[in-house]
């Protein structure tokens, strides 16, 4: 187990103050001040630890404009563990200041009940549906009494919300079996875009798999513990962990990159994590090394970019596998993107808490998307995918912005 | 800082860029160089060159000390705030402002960092040559500063060969604009004495930097060495050959075990002593031929390895570990003191021995990697800052390996600068007239003195002084280093 706070130096040790990390991270690109930077950040937390500095009002808003997107680990030669660092350290501030309001009510709340979770869904459903949104978007009222409520009600998804899609607890194999695998539904995949999850089970079966879904699981406590919320990430973790056995599987399948490096990272959390996190891969992870290459048939001739989620680049090292897996079905023009390791400034909640930074990095990605001019994204996390979809409305382009699941599931035969 | 002086400034620059918030003052109180530390009184961000003229005429009305900072990755304190004052960081002015590839220059602002130039140029086939290891992140400003070199200068020679023109505002305020982008300039070189003074002659806010045409063809080596001195003959012989390759570097097995331990991992033999990693570039015709030759140079001289880079990929992960290589020293250490001396390429045994002795002597590690072929040496002192008495003695040890290198007739600096770090070592290369006549001629741009004070002249307090009160001199850390060897050894 680890202590609360940075009293485990060894981590911000591993930091030599080289300054190769810099040019890697967002938020230092658009303000270009070392406090904002990992170098700054870990030296903060550093001087917290020796007592050189207090959790100061600037300290807390430092930490906080950090998206966790962990480029920095991915551009540091010493190996620092920058976003274990950082959750730790925001849990040490959350415990002297309490946690921004909406993200307490949220994440403490709402997330970690999946019947809490589906009635919110519900309740946007309704909320888009009776028109309401509508009056209430008219109005203007929502940006003047609490802008960051408006602001979350304009990255609400566009397209219809797929509530409740309430997969069933097994589905056979197609073909010769190949082994069995379970699946991590997922919070905001299962409530809100229940399709992308029907696709990931329809291709995990296409490949030869069993796939089972464990009934008791609930969502895996990302959300919670970016925002320093630590204890409530330690209660969820624990109760997915028991949720699954382990060790009579293949792999844990997720599709979210969020939640998916969140699982690996369990056993930084809780412990006797390790059989459950060593079994978790991304399902593009999995399928690239399937036979599921041989049912992709039916063509899509679109241009296709692919933007990398932070958290399955940066936070877990996938980066070939969903391009190659996009660039097997056939007739698809297959566009790399400049700067697609980069953020695009949904993280989590950040789009909603540190709002203007967000769609500043959000315009400069849009401008490269602009650039590649493809018809389709895909992108693996919803929270980029909501991001994103925003985005292009607000830049004005017209694109579609998928899952690379639903790609490949359209594809099969 | 008086709160009239901040106002002065905030008018100047507009609030949100000056800081004087305690906490955010504290990440500007080093470079990286960690070990010495001050914190300034204000940090600016200015947008262009006159708000730059604007806050040091306002420092030169209330006469407080003001320097330049760019990414803040020198490794010998040009950029920490000694004597407290404005920092004036230059981050925000990273724009390239035009390209001529005709004429083969760009024009850029001093926050560029140095990569971002060739990575601009490259479609036009042309790239900017000096290629410090902290390349991907280190701002041309502050190469300009530190006049910064890097393993293609063997070849291509350091910054000041490559810096056409630049606008510059001098410790008065005034602006000026030195050299031509149409190649030499008549009458004095005053740029040259800017490039590289350190941030102490002026302040660098336009910068027109000499582009060069990609070599038509490149061949990156490694040959690994069971010994230093088989490594160190080779470098020797390669140079006596005749031939002039690109790049000749030195990595020693600590170096090795920390790089393929990080993200930076290049496959470099685990079992090797020292490691060449060599390059040649230039036409096609007749590349083979060189590499060949170099080819049989290392294996007559013992290396029981040696392979050709088969394309650019692994060509780019060779070289992305050589330069990942101080920053992953995190890796088998806490903390790390760059040290950087120049030599005659024919001392490099006696001298790496003599480091080796010194190491021992003080049982704390030393990882060398460094440019091999012009001699440039950079011992990296292994410690952990937690612990005061390595603190103390990384400084002797450190002043030792200095005074070993000038005793054969090196140098103290191939390319960090003196800054803070090394000023009270000058005294070992020059003589109190040479201090004297450089002194006139810093006088001549820095008049008032308040731009980047107590860097690169002896102080007789070096940076050894601050955060360590009760402290006052290297003779004293050196009669508490002694005693506590002569401890050990009882």
């Amino acid at each position: 187990m680890v202590k609360e706070g940075t009293k485990h130096p060894e981590l911000y040790l591993d930091c030599v103050h080289c300054g190769l990390c810099l040019p890697s991270c967002p938020t230092y690109r658009v303000l270009g001040t070392e406090m904002d930077s990992p170098r700054g950040r870990i030296y903060l937390m550093r001087a917290y630890d020796e007592g050189r500095t207090k959790i100061t009002e600037s300290f807390v808003e430092h930490m906080f404009r950090c998206l966790d997107c962990r480029a920095c680990e991915t551009a540091c030669p010493s190996g620092v563990h920058f976003g274990e660092m950082m959750e730790s350290m925001r849990a040490e501030i959350v415990t002297e200041r309490s946690a921004h309001w909406l993200s307490r009510l949220v994440l403490k709340h709402v997330f970690p009940y999946p019947w809490r979770f589906d009635l919110a869904s519900r309740a946007l459903q309704l909320y888009r549906q009776s028109g309401f949104q509508g009056f209430v978007r008219s109005t203007g009222l929502l940006e003047r009494l609490a802008p960051k409520v408006a602001m979350a009600e304009a990255l609400m998804p566009e397209a219809e919300i797929e509530s409740g899609v309430a997969l069933e607890s097994f589905h056979r194999a197609e073909g010769r079996k190949q082994g069995t695998v379970a699946f991590f539904t997922g919070c905001v995949m299962n409530s809100m875009m229940g399709s992308i999850n029907q696709a990931s089970v329809r291709l995990l079966t296409a490949a030869g798999y069993d796939v089972v879904v464990p009934g008791n699981q609930i969502c895996c406590g990302a959300l919670a513990n970016h925002a320093g919320l630590r204890d409530t990430a330690r209660e969820m973790a624990g109760k997915n962990v028991s949720a699954f056995d382990a060790k009579d599987l293949d792999a844990i399948i997720i599709n979210a990159a969020g939640c998916g490096a969140m699982l690996k990272e369990y056993p930084v959390l809780i412990g006797g994590a390790e059989g459950f996190a060593s079994k978790v891969q991304d399902i593009s992870e999995f399928l690239a090394s399937t036979r599921i290459y041989d049912r992709l048939r039916i063509p899509i001739e679109r241009r296709v970019g692919y933007d990398d989620p932070c958290h399955l680049i940066h936070g877990q090292g996938v980066k070939a596998q969903p391009r190659m897996l996009l660039k097997s079905i056939p007739g698809i023009q297959f566009v790399e993107i400049e700067g697609a390791d980069q953020c695009c400034g949904s993280a989590g909640t950040y789009n909603i808490t540190q709002n203007e930074l967000s769609m500043e990095i959000l315009d400069r990605k849009m401008i490269s998307i602009r650039k590649a001019n493809i018809e389709i994204l895909a992108t693996g996390n919803p929270g980029c995918m909501f991001q994103f979809r925003y985005g292009a409305r607000r830049a004005g382009i017209s694109l579609e912005v998928v899952h690379p699941v639903e790609l490949l599931a359209r594809s099969l035969d | 800082m008086r709160r009239e002086i901040i106002d002065r400034l905030e008018r100047a620059l507009g609030a949100a860029a000056v800081t004087t918030d305690d906490t955010e003052l504290l990440v500007y109180e080093c470079d990286a160089l960690a070990l010495f530390k001050n914190k300034p009184d204000a940090v600016v961000f200015p947008a262009n060159t006159e708000q730059v003229a604007e806050v040091v005429r306002i420092a030169n009305e209330y006469r407080i000390p003001f320097l330049p900072r760019g990414s803040g990755t020198g490794l010998s304190g040009g950029a920490m705030a000694i004597d407290g004052g404005i920092i004036i960081e230059l981050q925000g002015m990273n724009r390239i402002l035009s390209v001529d590839v005709d004429n083969r220059f760009a024009v850029v602002q001093p926050g560029v960092v140095n990569i971002h130039i060739s990575q601009a140029v490259a479609p036009h086939g042309l790239y900017y040559a000096p290629d410090p290891s902290s390349q991907s992140a280190c701002s041309i400003g502050g190469n300009v500063a530190e006049n910064a070199g890097g393993p293609h200068c063997l070849k291509y020679g350091m910054t000041t060969n490559h810096i056409l023109a630049i606008e510059a505002v001098l410790s008065s305020g005034e602006v000026v604009r030195l050299g031509n982008p149409a190649g030499e300039a008549v009458g004095m070189d005053l740029l040259g004495a800017i490039v590289g003074s350190e941030g102490t002659f002026a302040i660098v806010t336009e910068i027109t930097v000499r582009l060069l045409p990609k070599p038509q063809a490149v061949k990156t080596l490694l040959a690994a060495y069971k010994s230093f001195e088989e490594c160190s003959q080779t470098v020797s012989d390669i140079v006596a050959a005749g031939i002039v390759p690109a790049a000749l570097e030195f990595m020693d097995d600590n170096t090795i075990v920390a790089v393929e331990a990080s993200v930076y991992r290049a496959g470099f033999p685990l079992d090797a002593r020292a490691v060449l990693l060599i390059e040649v570039d230039g036409f096609s015709d007749g590349l083979t031929e060189t590499a060949a030759e170099i080819i049989e140079i290392c294996r007559r001289n013992n290396a029981y390895d040696v392979r050709v880079a088969k394309d650019e990929e692994e060509r780019a992960r060779l070289w992305m570990g050589r330069k990942g290589s101080f920053g992953a020293m995190g890796r088998i250490s806490p903390d790390m003191m760059v040290m950087d001396a120049v030599i005659p390429r024919t001392q490099l045994p006696g001298v790496l021995a003599g480091i080796e002795r010194i190491s021992e002597r003080y049982r704390l590690k030393v990882a060398n990697v460094f440019h091999a072929g012009d001699g440039n040496l950079h011992p990296l002192i292994l410690f952990d800052s937690r612990h005061q008495d390595q603190v103390d003695k990384i400084l002797i040890m450190g002043e030792e390996i200095m005074r070993l290198c000038v005793g054969v007739g090196g140098s103290l600096s191939g390319e960090h600068g003196v800054g803070c770090e090394k000023n009270d070592f000058m005294g070992m290369v020059f003589t109190e007239s040479d201090l004297e006549s450089m002194a006139c001629v810093k006088r001549v741009f820095n008049s008032s003195g308040l731009l980047n004070p107590s860097k690169v002249f002896p102080t007789g307090r070096g940076c050894t002084e601050i955060g360590r009160p009760g402290t006052t001199s290297t003779e004293e850390i050196g009669r508490k280093v002694e005693k506590m060897l002569l401890g050990q050894k009882q």
